[in-house]
């Protein structure tokens, strides 16, 4: 097991550290984060409903990552003067998701019903039009060039 | 396959059995792996349904994804309008 001290040489206060346990984080974070890519991420499971059968289906969009690092360093010439290490790491991710569609599974066939988002796609249309019209006043103000020929 | 940076590739999951028909559901992902930041992208969407019968038919059901359509359409709106918009301005500027 390894020692940790503080980045500050003077002082007193060490802390043990569990590289395995550092290492398992990492692990388990990666699993997580890998499990997003394959087909059970984005479809959910199937709910029978009388002779039909509707599975759910999601787009799923996931961001990771993570860093580690460490370093030494000694204050001093002589064998007994203060000499300290570190190391640290951190991570972060999300996952986004948003249903695309339903799947209806029936008797007479299979259809997809498609589940539209009208509150995102409305924010995008103010945007949009938020964007254009800023520029569009910004372009406005903006004197023209003068070309002295 | 594992260690490159760029991976789109489409799935298929197992069989779901109702009476006579399997369906297949496919989705395609596109990972991007940072190997020197230690990180990266999944993007998992659904793509499509695979319908076969027992008499061996095939049919493909496609999943579209009308906010996505909107989405897109509205960026290529807003990219075509400022181009419109600079090429006004350097007009107005020349003449």
């Amino acid at each position: 097991m390894d020692e940790i001290s503080t980045s500050n040489p003077n002082s007193q206060a060490t802390k043990p550290l569990d590289p395995n346990a550092a290492v398992s984080t990492v692990q388990t974070t990666m699993d997580k984060f890998l499990s997003v890519a394959n087909v059970e991420a984005v479809y959910g499971q199937p709910i029978r409903e009388g002779e039909n059968i509707v599975i759910p289906a999601a787009e799923v969009l996931s961001f990771a990552g993570f860093g580690l690092g460490a370093g030494s360093g000694s204050q001093g010439a002589g064998e007994s003067e203060n000499t300290g290490s570190g190391s640290g790491g951190g991570g972060g991710g999300r996952v986004f998701s948003r249903p695309v569609a339903a799947i209806v599974i029936s008797p007479k066939g299979v259809r997809v019903e498609p589940i539209v988002d009208v509150t995102k796609i409305v924010l995008a249309v103010f945007t949009t039009l938020g964007f254009m019209t800023a520029m569009f006043t910004r372009m406005a103000k903006t004197k023209p060039p003068k070309f002295n020929i | 396959m594992q260690n490159s940076i760029l991976r789109i590739e489409t799935l298929t999951g197992p069989a779901i059995t109702i009476q006579d028909t399997q369906v297949h559901l496919r989705s395609q992902i596109v990972q991007l792996r940072f190997s020197r930041i230690n990180g990266g992208v999944i993007w998992n969407r659904p793509v499509a349904v695979v319908v076969r019968t027992l008499e061996g038919k095939e049919k493909i059901v496609p999943i579209p994804d009308p906010t996505r359509y909107a989405m897109l359409t509205l960026s290529g709106l807003c990219f075509i309008g400022m181009l419109l918009l600079i090429s006004l301005k350097r007009k107005q500027a020349e003449s």
